[in-house]
């Protein structure tokens, strides 16, 4: 029964080609950018997930002032972190290990080539190697990490050493960082995180040297010990450091940061960015579903003479409305077909585009609930639309439409 | 005593036109019964074509009753309607109102779709009854592709494709020479003589009535004349 109508409908759309596509491409653009902002918005948080998931959901970050920008981010904050509370973190129940990072953007020159990069200044005692290496950031893919003894030594990001200068930076080559000459003793493996893969790590003293800071860190990495809950501890820190400083809740000049809550927390903003642009794309898909109802509108009325025939010839209102729902329908699931496979070409250009750029690890991100969801959605638009065309048409009366010429 | 197939009971119809009232038929009775070929015949405006739609069950009387074999059908649904006028009624227009996007075959084939007759039974019977119009050389061909005469022939096969009580052919030859007329008006009484329907022509051309042997003449909205082998039953 459906597929006899679906014969009639095809042999009248076939009819009206150029109007059917114009139809159509009403509904595949919106469906396209649909398509396209949900793979790669999913894809994103995919990355971002799997970037922090290196980190390990055992670590916590501490850094001085409100808001954490990152692991290697610099905060314009007076407020400060040293070994005074690098100590009362130590003694917090379920603590097992915290590493001091000083962290500065320093004037890199290679060859003839001078750059900015983030310098890490981190401690090189076996412990700390031990943890550093554990985190996907910090990992040393080709030579080793610096370690207890090495003064003028560093580890350098993946990208610095393949990218950054015209020569490829090799094991053994010499940087100049800041007018100090340091040896590359190893190269870290590619972390996907554009900040980590084109850094410089150095140990810590020369770093304070270098830098001219003394005492202070510009972040901590906590690692919980095994059976505690990080939530847990990472409030123990807080309320710690809060006690010692003498501040309120929710006044701290220092923030502490759980591996899942930075996920989440740039989750939010990407989701909320992405709910924007899919609902200005949305827009697109209502208007192609006017476009629909429009064209089935017109093509009732063009067909008035064939509705009477075919009531005549013993179809019921329900047979006629049916006819052009699937009319409406078929639009808006070609245009849907077809702006799933726009959207997804679309995706895997930006992916193309953003690995070019040297994010690599943005997938763009399409699932088969994705796409069947697309064109049962762009179906349903394409049926609504009709609605109101197709009881137009079942209340035709027959005489009047039979006697058309 | 023979039951009559169709039956109208003092039947009106009146049309509402911008508040003015166009009685289209006016106190219409009468009886066909199994097997009739008939004729209606009457002048354009006559009200000949409103009693083939009112006995068609593609309109309403405004008044009085529609009985199809022994059913009052005045009171049905439109879809109850529609159930009855795709099972009982065929079909045969002046202007052949074929669906110009679907072949001979499935042109035929659309009034069982609507019965949930199964496909392959569908295109068997389409196929027997293309080859009874002689059109077996035409079943996958498009209305366009086809002569008026040839066209007219698939209307019949449509028209007999639900197996009808009755078949109503309002003016069939209308837009036809009169060579390819007479053929189709051939086809028609004997095809509908050879399957035992009900046969009813609407014409207002008197040629076209010659030799069918019952003949009912209306003129503004009334029977004024019903003739049975060359003799006069009733007028007024």
């Amino acid at each position: 029964m459906i597929a006899d109508y679906l014969k009639f409908v095809w042999s009248g759309l076939q009819k009206r080609k150029l109007r059917s596509w114009l139809t159509i491409l009403g509904i595949l653009i919106g469906v396209t950018a649909v398509i396209a902002l949900i793979s790669l918005g999913n894809g994103m948080n995919a990355a971002i997930g799997e970037l922090f998931s290196g980190i390990g959901n055992d670590k916590i970050f501490v850094s001085p002032g409100g808001m954490f920008m990152g692991p290697t981010g610099e905060m314009l904050t007076s407020a400060k972190i040293d070994d005074h509370d690098r100590e009362l973190i130590e003694n917090v129940r379920g603590v097992e290990q915290v590493i001091g990072l000083v962290t500065r953007q320093a004037k890199i020159k290679f060859g003839e080539q001078t750059k900015y990069a983030s310098v890490v200044a981190a401690p090189t005692d076996s412990d700390t190697v031990k943890l550093l290496d554990s985190i996907s950031f910090y990992k040393v893919g080709e030579g080793r990490q610096i370690k207890n003894g090495d003064r003028f030594k560093a580890d350098i990001g993946f990208n610095l050493a393949r990218d950054m200068f015209d020569k490829e930076v090799q094991l053994s080559d010499n940087i100049d960082i800041e007018g100090q000459m340091f040896q590359v003793v190893g190269i870290q493996e590619k972390s996907g995180s554009p900040i980590h893969d084109n850094m410089v790590r150095i140990p810590i003293d020369t770093g304070r040297e270098l830098f001219g800071i003394p005492d202070e860190y510009s972040m901590f990495i906590v690692k919980v010990k095994e059976g505690s809950d990080p939530a847990v501890v990472a409030e123990n820190i807080k309320e710690t450091m809060r006690d010692d400083r003498n501040l309120d809740a929710g006044k701290e000049d220092f923030s502490v940061e759980l591996t899942a809550n930075v996920i989440s927390g740039v989750g939010t903003i990407l989701s909320v960015v992405q709910i924007a642009l899919i609902g200005i794309a949305s827009i697109s898909i209502i208007v192609g579903g006017i476009g629909i109802m429009n064209t089935t509108y017109t093509s009732v009325t063009e067909r008035t003479k064939e509705i009477g025939i075919l009531k005549a010839v013993g179809a019921q209102n329900r047979d006629i409305v049916i006819i052009f729902l699937i009319e409406a329908g078929i639009l808006g699931l070609v245009g849907g077909a077809l702006g799933v496979a726009l959207g997804t070409v679309l995706a895997k250009a930006v992916e193309l585009a953003a690995a070019n750029l040297g994010a690599d690890i943005l997938k763009a991100a399409l699932s088969p609930g994705l796409i069947i969801g697309s064109l049962v959605f762009s179906f349903g638009v394409g049926a609504l639309s009709g609605v109101l065309p197709a009881l137009k048409a079942a209340k035709m009366n027959i005489v009047e439409a039979i006697s058309r010429v | 005593m023979l039951e009559p197939v169709i039956e109208l009971k003092n039947v009106w119809k009146i049309y509402e036109m911008d508040k003015v009232k166009v009685t289209a038929l006016e106190d219409v009775s009468l009886k066909i019964y199994k097997g009739d070929f008939i004729c209606i015949i009457g002048p354009s405006g006559s009200g000949k074509s409103t009693l083939m739609h009112i006995m068609g069950t593609l309109d309403r009387p405004t008044k009085g009753k529609m009985i199809l074999n022994n059913k009052d059908i005045s009171s049905y649904s439109e879809s109850e309607l529609a159930q009855v006028r795709g099972k009982e009624i065929g079909f045969v227009f002046q202007q052949f109102n074929l669906i110009p996007t679907l072949t001979a075959s499935e042109n035929v084939e659309l009034p069982m779709i609507f019965q949930n007759i199964p496909g392959d039974e569908r295109k068997k019977k389409a196929k027997d009854l293309l080859n009874q119009v002689g059109l077996s050389h035409r079943m996958e061909h498009l209305p366009n592709e086809m002569s008026g005469g040839e066209r007219q022939r698939v209307a019949i096969a449509r028209a007999l494709a639900n197996d009808p009580l009755v078949v109503f052919a309002d003016e069939p030859t209308g837009n036809l020479d009169s060579k390819t007329g007479k053929e189709i008006m051939l086809l028609l009484s004997h095809l509908s003589e050879k399957h035992g329907k009900t046969l009813v022509i609407v014409t207002h051309d008197s040629d076209l009535a010659e030799g069918i042997d019952k003949k009912i003449r209306i003129k503004d909205g009334r029977i004024v004349e019903v003739t049975r082998d060359g003799k006069t039953e009733v007028t007024r």
